[in-house]
């Protein structure tokens, strides 16, 4: 039952996660991708990239622990949260969420931002020329001409998600139906010397990965040429 | 009428353009490359906004831009069919998409009709299901050009449109051009570094040279003036009117006549009858004092010396009176000097027939 509730909380975990940073990256993505004179903006656009790329680089370890400082009712993150729902940010499914986007956010902008970049300016300014107002252009044009990128962030955002492990074990604790996800659940298995169990759940995470993986991909090479 | 007042800054290159252009004709854009024809066109469209130092520009009365103010028309608003000079077609959508896309959007269109029309002229009907990835370089052009002249209910913006396509369809295209822009009333705005093209098109015509106009007015005025710096480049070509009598098949050659003169053109077969157009390249025509018999040259014409200009060291450009019309050539001073050329001088003009190109104006065309 317990594992059955860990796979319910991991795919709610996932989904939130990767359907927040959708609304988030597409922005800040295309901010990011597209060229600029803007000399601000230019100065700006490498230290942003750092701070999304940074992630990847970083033990999860460091970014769980200052999540964990920040959602502390001492700072002022943790306060406010607490001031405004009642509870406490640290060892919460809210928390998870939100050390899931930091933690997920480079498989999700990363992917946009290339796709993005591989749209000409040329091709923005004809549709402006031809009439297309912004919203136009965004469903006409860049949304068409970036929807294997689109598919990529969100699929590679929730399956990340999915494999998320330390930034859990040091903001989520083991709360069963709230924090407890899969990776901590196997954890748990082995620590517990119920590898039966553990295999179970390995090999449920590792299919579904490979899954979502193979039909991403196929979808990439079918449509090369086009994004 | 369409004044422009701009000067714009781009690196090293400045472009600076203060002029009013007609609005109820094709307007020509000469100049080499990297002279700043482009980026003329891409002011009067809205963009590179980063780059203005000052930019004012209104189109029959209505402000379209305007530098001490924020109001600006934006491109979209703005009315204009714009071909650019890389083109760009949407990969996503279809031929027929990518036609229709700027008309769709047009806020008053005339007759569905003009559809049809544009795409049978441009030769696309059998294209309309492709995509641009299947199409050549010379069918994505006019894919483009169909694009840019339906979306066009103010302004049509053309940069160099006839750059890929091929030499059969060319004739066409130009006849189109020239119908869209009478029957809609709608100005064109052209860029091209080829003469035959504004022989062609051009009714009014702007010449460039780094950045700034140095030349503007009626194209026969600036065509025909020979101390026009458009007159003495090198690659001057003149254009004759003639119509095509028959083609003499044992030896493949049309025979051609103009008003008072019979010439010989071309080796591929000109339907008779039909009117063309015959470019000469002011270099190939070579200038006698009698008229040459006994010689492989086929065609020997005469005309009267009516100005002459020392254009370099080494070369004179001679403005010649034929019939009704002007044509321009270009010899060496010491030719010049040898055969003791004077005003009203009579001489004849001679080139071959491969010198000649002639550029059939299709009678079918005149249907709409």
């Amino acid at each position: 039952m317990s594992d059955y509730s860990a796979i319910i909380v991991t795919l709610k975990l996932a989904l939130t996660t990767s359907l927040i940073l959708m609304v988030i990256g597409l922005p800040l993505a295309w901010w990011l991708a597209r060229p600029s004179v803007n000399k601000l903006k230019n100065k700006t656009r490498p230290i942003v990239d750092a701070i999304v790329a940074l992630p990847l680089v970083l033990p999860p370890t460091v970014l769980g622990f200052y999540l964990l400082i920040a959602f502390s009712p001492d700072s002022w993150l943790g306060a406010t949260w607490l001031k405004l729902t009642g509870s406490s940010l640290a060892f919460s499914f809210s928390g998870l969420v939100i050390g899931s986007l930091f933690y997920s956010l480079p498989f999700v902008v990363q992917p946009l931002q290339a796709t993005f970049a591989a749209i000409p300016q040329a091709t923005l300014e004809v549709s402006r020329s031809l009439g297309a107002t912004k919203i136009q252009q965004l469903k006409q044009i860049i949304f068409p001409l970036s929807k294997t990128g689109l598919i990529s962030a969100f699929s590679l955002g929730f399956a990340h998600t999915l494999g998320e492990f330390g930034v859990v074990l040091m903001i989520g604790g083991n709360i069963e139906n709230e924090t407890r996800v899969l990776s901590i659940a196997i954890y748990d298995h082995v620590e517990t010397l119920q590898f039966n169990e553990a295999h179970q759940l390995s090999i449920i995470l590792i299919a579904f990965s490979l899954a979502l993986l193979t039909i991403l991909y196929r979808f990439k090479h079918n449509r090369i040429g086009f994004s | 009428m369409l004044n422009i007042n701009t000067l714009c800054q781009f690196g090293g290159f400045r472009l600076d353009v203060n002029q009013s252009l007609p609005t109820n004709q094709i307007i020509g854009l000469f100049g080499s490359s990297g002279c700043g024809k482009s980026r003329l066109i891409r002011q009067i469209l809205g963009l590179d906004k980063e780059h203005r130092l000052k930019s004012q520009i209104s189109f029959n009365k209505k402000t379209w831009q305007q530098s001490n103010s924020k109001l600006e028309l934006i491109t979209q608003s703005r009315g204009i069919g714009y071909l650019p000079q890389t083109i760009d077609l949407f990969p996503h959508l279809t031929v027929q998409e990518n036609i229709l896309f700027g008309w769709n959007k047009r806020a008053s269109k005339p007759d569905d009709s003009i559809i049809n029309y544009v795409i049978q002229q441009l030769d696309i009907d059998d294209l309309i299901t492709r995509h641009p990835s299947e199409l050549s370089g010379g069918q994505t052009q006019r894919v483009a050009l169909a694009r840019a002249i339906l979306a066009a209910s103010n302004l049509l913006l053309l940069d160099e449109p006839l750059s890929a396509i091929g030499e059969d369809h060319k004739p066409k295209v130009m006849q189109l051009l020239k119908q869209i822009s009478s029957k809609f009333r709608l100005p064109i705005i052209f860029s091209s570094h080829s003469r035959i093209e504004h022989a062609f098109l051009t009714d009014y015509i702007l010449t460039f040279d780094d950045g700034k106009i140095i030349q503007s007015g009626k194209y026969e005025l600036v065509a025909n003036d020979i101390s026009s710096p458009f007159a003495q480049m090198p690659d001057a070509i003149n254009c004759i009117q003639a119509r095509v009598i028959d083609f003499e098949t044992e030896s493949s050659i049309n025979k051609i006549e103009t008003k008072d003169n019979v010439l010989w053109a071309g080796h591929k077969k000109l339907s008779e009858n039909s009117l063309v157009n015959l470019e000469i390249n002011a270099q190939d025509i070579s200038i006698s004092l009698s008229p040459i018999k006994n010689s492989s040259i086929l065609n020997c014409i005469a005309a009267e010396l009516i100005a002459f200009e020392e254009i370099s060291n080494h070369q004179y450009l001679l403005k010649l009176n034929f019939e009704e019309s002007c044509f321009i050539a270009f010899i060496t001073k010491k030719s010049f000097r040898e055969l003791n050329l004077a005003h009203n001088q009579k001489v004849f003009a001679m080139f071959k027939s491969v010198s000649v190109q002639p550029i059939a104006v299709e009678h079918h065309l005149e249907r709409n």
